[in-house]
């Protein structure tokens, strides 16, 4: 899979969690201005390991993990591989 | 680099410098609010002949409350001292003055130190030497547990305590001998055996046990008490220590994901703890701030004056609370009396005594003095922490404020995040975030029933026995009658993670939102609603969040369905 293949169902995924119904964009930072609450984290979670079997740990959910879209396709890419 | 959830991105020695430039109005602006504090509450007026707080406050605001030399006795206080006076409070206004100032002009290398300092020279005046060396060697243990092999270290706080023990009064001298050959024997003791215990695998246990040590310390003095040993008494400075308690358990998750380096100083650490931010109201607020890692990602995050200003904002808004709240609370209360609504003065504890007597509760009432509860509590809560927030922000830190306008919550979840932030954040690290990821196979398949058995585990349980019962004992004496009694507050707890429950499977199961709250003209009257419902929900079930017993128990229910509308 592809950064942006990762990145793109993250973000459709992401979208359905909308707390203000704004766009996600790749640029848009998840716990300042998307308001990513520990709940959607945890979902957050739950996607990323029944969608791309990877496992994740309490230790990733951190700012760098979870800054953007972007960040969070990259861990996942680490992960996968 | 830190890495965790905290605001903002991790941080670079120079952005922090960049944001370390002095402005004149920024000093202004703290100095000037916390002019208006000495002279409200400390009964500085008096001293300098200026008229005092009580002679024309009075009249205004009947509901306060005014202490000796005309000061106002606001939530804003010192802890552990009885009576106590205004002349520490005095001091405690000093240090964070000179706490403030020093941290503002230091080089970024001295600030902390600075701030750890005054703060130990603060509780050295107010609780006297004994106590602060105490705290410090309680911090010491831990320090040298969870971090062994620090060669300065040990000799550092060695030095602090020597510093506290001239303050008691005894001979300096003698003292600092005593201390110095206790921290000789200590030190040798330390590099000859503990760091061997340390490294081997009964390391860990020690390391659980003393970051464990408050809440053990409790269980084991209570029953001891409970099987007749005696009560145990604890000097000052340790149940200062323990008191934070909820920040030493963040400070070790922080250490276990490895957001601390390793060869931290003591002065890096002790500022995690023993800030002149922790000295108003010591027993409020204890997770504010958090532990190591938040602390680190938000000092000097911004221009250290912005933060000043937010700072000073936040203390002014927490004086308004501070004088008027209870003037408000009143008035309310009156205004429904009027309509024959009994209110009793926003206090749920004197309806529920009312109830348990024998006496009649309509709906109404129910309500409304459930929601006037929880908003009693709300204004008290405010300005404590709003100062404490302030006084943070002032030494440099971006820390979020810890009631962050809980009214514009529209659920429950929102409300308890918005009302306890920093708290909210102590439970999701310490029980939600491990219950989710350490759950069985079996509670893994589904994820509803994995969040609600995390949600559970967090609010109800984790709430009750680390947030609650420390706190029943630390308030009450190591008995185990306390003991009984937080635990017989169950239903509340139980009701609270139902409730929570309920509201994460709510959010988890609606489509997304179109709207954030508080937008689209006429619909915000459904957040109104919305907040409306969450607040008495909340307040509701604050009617169990007491003793209870088998007898008190169905009375108590009968009352709650009475809130629903039931016939009583």
């Amino acid at each position: 899979m592809t950064r942006a293949e990762v990145a793109d169902q993250l973000r459709s995924f992401l979208q359905t969690k909308s707390p203000t119904g704004k766009p996600l964009t790749d640029t848009t930072h998840l716990r300042d201005e998307w308001r990513l609450s520990s709940l959607s984290i945890l979902e957050t979670v739950s996607f990323v390991e029944d969608t791309f079997d990877v496992r994740m740990n309490q230790t990733d959910i951190n700012v760098v993990t979870f800054a953007t879209v972007v960040s969070l396709a990259d861990f996942v890419l680490s992960r996968m591989k | 680099v830190i890495d965790s959830l905290a605001p903002g991105e991790p941080l670079t020695a120079e952005r922090r410098e960049q944001h370390d430039q002095g402005r004149p109005w920024a000093i202004a602006w703290a100095l000037g609010v916390l002019g208006v504090y000495v002279y409200l509450l400390t009964g500085a007026a008096a001293l300098v002949g200026l008229p005092t707080p009580e002679s024309w406050l009075r009249r205004f605001l009947p509901s306060l409350d005014f202490r000796d030399g005309g000061a106002v006795d606001a939530v804003v206080d010192l802890a552990f001292t009885r009576g106590g006076g205004t002349g520490r409070l005095s001091v405690m206004f000093a240090v964070i003055v000179v706490a403030f100032l020093s941290g503002y002009f230091a080089p970024m290398a001295w600030k902390k130190a600075c701030h750890v300092g005054c703060a130990l020279v603060g509780i050295a005046i107010i609780y006297g030497g004994v106590t602060t060396a105490l705290l410090v060697g309680a911090h010491l243990v831990i320090f040298v547990t969870l971090h062994p092999a620090p060669p300065k270290a040990p000799w550092a706080a060695v030095a602090a305590v020597l510093l506290s023990f001239g303050f008691d009064g005894h001979g300096l001298l003698v003292s600092a001998g005593a201390a110095g050959g206790a921290g000789l024997v200590g030190w040798a003791l330390y590099f000859w055996g503990a760091q061997r215990l340390l490294a081997s695998r009964a390391g860990a246990w020690v390391r659980w046990l003393a970051v464990q040590s408050p809440l053990l310390t409790i269980v084991i003095g209570s029953a001891v008490q409970g099987l007749g040993g005696g009560q145990w008494s604890l000097p000052l400075g340790l149940l200062m220590f323990f008191w934070q308690w909820e920040r030493l358990i963040m400070y070790r998750l922080d250490q276990q994901s490895g957001n601390i380096p390793a060869g931290i100083s003591i002065i890096e650490y002790l500022a995690v703890f023993v800030t002149p931010a922790v000295l108003p109201k010591w027993q409020w607020g204890a997770t504010l701030g958090q532990g190591y890692a938040y602390l680190q990602n938000v000092f000097y995050s911004e221009d250290k004056n912005r933060l000043v200003r937010s700072g000073a904002k936040l203390m002014g808004i927490a004086l308004l609370y501070l004088l008027f709240s209870d003037w408000v609370r009143f008035f309310v209360s009156a205004l429904f009396e009027g309509f024959g609504v009994p209110a009793y003065q926003g206090r749920i504890s004197a309806m529920v005594e009312r109830y348990l007597d024998g006496g009649q509760v309509s709906t109404a009432s129910v309500l409304v003095t459930s929601w006037l509860d929880i908003l009693r509590w709300m204004a008290l809560w405010a300005g404590a922490v709003h100062f404490k927030v302030g006084v943070w922000q002032i030494l440099g830190y971006k820390v979020a404020p810890y009631f962050d306008k809980p009214l514009l919550a529209t659920n429950l979840v929102d409300l308890w995040t918005r009302y306890t932030f920093h708290y909210r954040e102590f439970i999701s690290q310490a029980f939600y975030y491990p219950a989710f990821f350490k759950a069985p196979r079996f509670i893994r398949r589904n994820l509803k029933v994995r969040i609600v058995v995390a949600t559970f585990f967090a609010a109800a349980y984790g709430n009750l026995v680390w947030g609650h019962i420390p706190e029943g004992g630390f308030y009450h004496g190591l008995r185990w009658e306390e003991v009984l009694k937080v635990l017989s507050s169950w239903p509340y707890f139980i009701l609270l993670g139902v409730l929570i429950s309920a509201t994460e499977l709510y959010l988890m199961s609606r489509g997304p939102r179109t709207r954030a709250p508080w937008t689209g003209g006429p619909r915000i009257l459904i957040d109104v609603l919305c907040v409306y419902l969450s607040v008495q929900a909340y307040g509701l079930i604050h009617i169990f969040n007491r003793v209870t017993t088998l007898e008190t128990l169905p009375k108590l229910g009968r009352l709650f369905l009475v809130g629903l509308g039931f016939p009583g």
